[in-house]
């Protein structure tokens, strides 16, 4: 996503399997696909629900009826969505909550099944019971998919991450498990920034 | 005063009064138009009555009274007619006397002062004609060759008859001559062109082009006997037709003869109730809408004009809408966005403003006489010298009119493209879409009712355009209609009839000023009908386009 904004600088590298991302001559748009995003606000294409899910299964050129009926009712099952939506599949994503709308963005995420899924800030334009449930979908999801969230919100963090890195103006200041981190902070920063003496 | 305009009250007249002013003057138009040209279909009450000539001798008057006005008795005085000092103030009428063949004039200007008494006799008749407008006057007798057929209150019923026959007559007449003859001219033509093309081929034996021209000669031999068949049809269907006459007496006195084959409708206006002048009304309404021009336009229907400005609109919207929507694709996806691309954008909405007759010209000078012409000497050089496409026509009316209404199409598209919010393409590429197919798969179809703003906008610009229209293909009489059965149907070579061009030819090219006044208004109103169902079809569809893809910024 950095290529889309133009005063970007990028040191190290991002290995994916072993595999520097930003090696040049690498597939953008297969890359895409193994790495699922979520944005922070939720992004539904205006189309239908059953659509929005299907979209990155067309992409791959997936016609069948059957193979796209079983993946989305796959996916919004997975999202925790589909007893929500499981009747007006083919209204317009529009029509949802916030909270919906995110897990909907989640499940159009993980219908094409990517490897790892990036959540940027997913719950930051939510309501807590919105947020509750998203926090839920992840502890569902950490066991089939690597998940990478990155949140403002040091108890959600802590209530969701397995292991956590803490960040401060593009310099990774500390990474350990989020026991850790939260307990026993390693540097002086870290400490300040979660018992709330900064930020 | 000071918290008056603290207020801010003052604000809300001013800007309530703009909206009153725009709104009177739409309506105002809109009612004058209206008024003027569809009010002339009711029909008008023939008035008698009689009138003193300036050597003190009587004259009969008959006519509708079209308008009425008062001048200052100065005015009149100039112009040479003899008023009495003590009037100040002169009312006179404008008659439509009718009779243009008997007594010169159809309309001409009577003093109040010097008419008679007023009347509206029962059996004063109003016949329309094929040729030389109305007629005004009284029935006489009804004949049928040499035998008379009904006099006096019979002849009413019998004439009524007779006319519906000789009209049903007429159509059949017109139909073979439009249908069947225009289908075997069109085809001797084709063999002709064939023909022709064959004689051109290089390097073809003589005794081999007499054998492939064999079979020509042979289908123009038939074509040939069956043309000499239907017009021996048409010849006498062309005396049946003549059977009927009418006779019947005019304001001076005069007992003319009418062929019924002459007449379109009759009608007694003096006599008819409320219900039948409805009828009536409609009946010439649907005349009008429907029908083919006669006498140089100013009588008869305006239905090639509608058809032919429907038609030029389409074919504009065909050619229009991929064109700017490719353009502005380019322009606000791919383009890189820098100061050439600043330029280009700046020129193409510049386009926008440049005066339509210019387009004109350059229709005239590239499509028709450069373009048309290599399609000439490429495709067609068997018709020449006689050009197909080297000559205005539909297609390059349509071609000018897309060029003229591009800029804003690729306005629109480009502001709806870039109304699109960000974060819907980023979900689009996050799932692994490249650039082409997020753009195909969501932002072109998002952008679809933008698309349609542009196209409504190029809709009500081209349909009102005339200008230009003359220079490419658009004429004051066009012999056959763009679209009909023969093959390939759409003939976009041909020239066709426009609404604004008739108005303009009807208003200001018309021999007959009095006669034409009403049916420009009438044309001016169906025009105005036209572009407005248009835009209102493609509203609808932009509208339920907005329902499909309904998004946030909307």
């Amino acid at each position: 996503m950095n290529d889309l904004i133009d005063i970007c600088r990028i040191e190290g590298e991002v290995l994916l399997h072993g595999e520097n991302i930003y090696r040049p001559g690498i597939d953008v748009p297969e890359l895409r696909r193994r790495v699922g995003m979520v944005f922070q606000k939720p992004n539904p294409f205006p189309k239908s629900i059953y659509e929005n899910v299907a979209y990155g299964l067309r992409l791959q050129g997936v016609k069948s009826r059957q193979v796209l009926d079983e993946a989305v009712e796959r996916s919004l099952r997975s999202a925790a969505l589909w007893d929500e939506v499981k009747d007006r599949l083919h209204d317009n994503a529009f029509g949802l909550s916030g909270g919906q709308q995110q897990r909907l963005v989640i499940a159009r995420a993980i219908a094409i099944e990517p490897e790892i899924i990036l959540l940027d800030e997913p719950c930051s334009a939510l309501d807590p019971i919105a947020t509750a449930k998203i926090e839920d979908l992840m502890h569902e999801l950490k066991k089939e998919y690597t998940i990478v969230i990155v949140t403002h919100n040091m108890q959600q963090a802590a209530r969701v991450a397995d292991y956590t890195a803490y960040l401060f103006l593009g310099e990774l200041i500390e990474f350990g498990e989020t026991r850790q981190i939260f307990k026993k902070p390693r540097s002086k920063q870290t400490e300040d920034y979660i018992t709330g003496r900064f930020g | 005063m000071k918290n008056w305009f603290k207020s801010g009250a003052p604000w809300i007249w001013l800007t309530g009064g703009a909206v009153t002013i725009s709104l009177v003057a739409v309506v105002g138009l809109l009612a004058l138009i209206a008024v003027r040209g569809f009010g002339h279909f009711w029909p008008a009450p023939i008035v008698e009555t009689s009138y003193t000539l300036p050597d003190g001798s009587q004259m009969r008057l008959l006519g509708e009274i079209a308008r009425s006005e008062t001048l200052p008795a100065t005015q009149i005085r100039e112009s040479g007619i003899d008023i009495p000092e003590k009037e100040r103030f002169v009312t006179r009428h404008l008659v439509k006397q009718g009779n243009r063949d008997l007594l010169g004039r159809d309309f001409v200007w009577y003093l109040d002062a010097r008419m008679g008494e007023r009347s509206t006799p029962r059996d004063a008749v109003m016949i329309e004609r094929r040729e030389w407008g109305n007629f005004y006057g009284y029935p006489v007798q009804l004949r049928e060759g040499d035998r008379v057929v009904a006099e006096g209150e019979a002849l009413w019923r019998e004439l009524d008859e007779r006319v519906r026959r000789s009209n049903d007559l007429h159509e059949e007449i017109r139909r073979i001559e439009r249908r069947e003859i225009g289908d075997i001219n069109f085809r001797l033509e084709r063999i002709r062109l064939a023909e022709r093309r064959l004689q051109l081929t290089p390097g073809l034996a003589p005794s081999e082009l007499q054998a492939q021209l064999e079979p020509f000669a042979r289908e123009r031999g038939e074509l040939d006997a069956r043309y000499a068949l239907i017009q021996e049809r048409l010849d006498r269907l062309y005396r049946d037709v003549r059977r009927d006459t009418l006779t019947a007496e005019i304001m001076d006195g005069r007992q003319v003869e009418i062929s019924l084959a002459n007449i379109v409708r009759v009608s007694r206006p003096n006599a008819m109730g409320i219900g039948q002048k409805t009828a009536w009304y409609a009946e010439s309404v649907w005349e009008f809408i429907s029908g083919y021009p006669r006498e140089a336009n100013t009588e008869g229907g305006i239905f090639p004009a509608i058809f032919g400005t429907v038609t030029m609109v389409f074919v504009m919207s065909i050619i229009v809408t991929p064109f700017g929507i490719l353009a502005a694709i380019y322009l606000r996806e791919y383009a890189k966005q820098g100061p050439l691309l600043r330029l280009i954008r700046i020129s193409v909405y510049n386009l926008a403003g440049v005066p339509s007759i210019v387009f004109g010209v350059f229709g005239l000078g590239f499509f028709v006489y450069f373009v048309g012409g290599n399609i000439d000497r490429l495709l067609y050089p068997e018709a020449l010298p006689a050009p197909t496409f080297g000559t205005p026509g539909l297609f390059w009316v349509s071609l000018t009119l897309a060029l003229l209404t591009l800029p804003v199409v690729i306005v629109a598209t480009e502001e709806g493209l870039a109304r699109i919010p960000r974060t819907i393409r980023e979900g689009s590429l996050a799932l692994g879409a490249t650039k082409a197919e997020t753009l195909w798969r969501v932002v072109v179809p998002l952008a679809t009712p933008a698309m349609m703003t542009g196209l409504i906008l190029a809709i009500a610009r081209a349909a009102g355009e005339v200008a230009p229209l003359m220079l490419v293909g658009v004429v004051k009489l066009a012999p056959t209609l763009p679209i009909d059965g023969n093959f390939p149907f759409i003939h976009m070579e041909r020239k066709i009839m426009h609404l604004g061009f008739h108005i303009f030819d009807v208003g200001f090219q018309s021999p007959n000023v009095e006669a034409a006044r009403p049916l420009v208004y009438a044309t001016a109103l169906t025009l105005v009908v036209i572009i407005v169902a248009l835009n209102l079809a493609a509203v609808g569809l932009r509208n339920h386009l907005r329902e499909k893809y309904r998004s946030e910024s909307d």
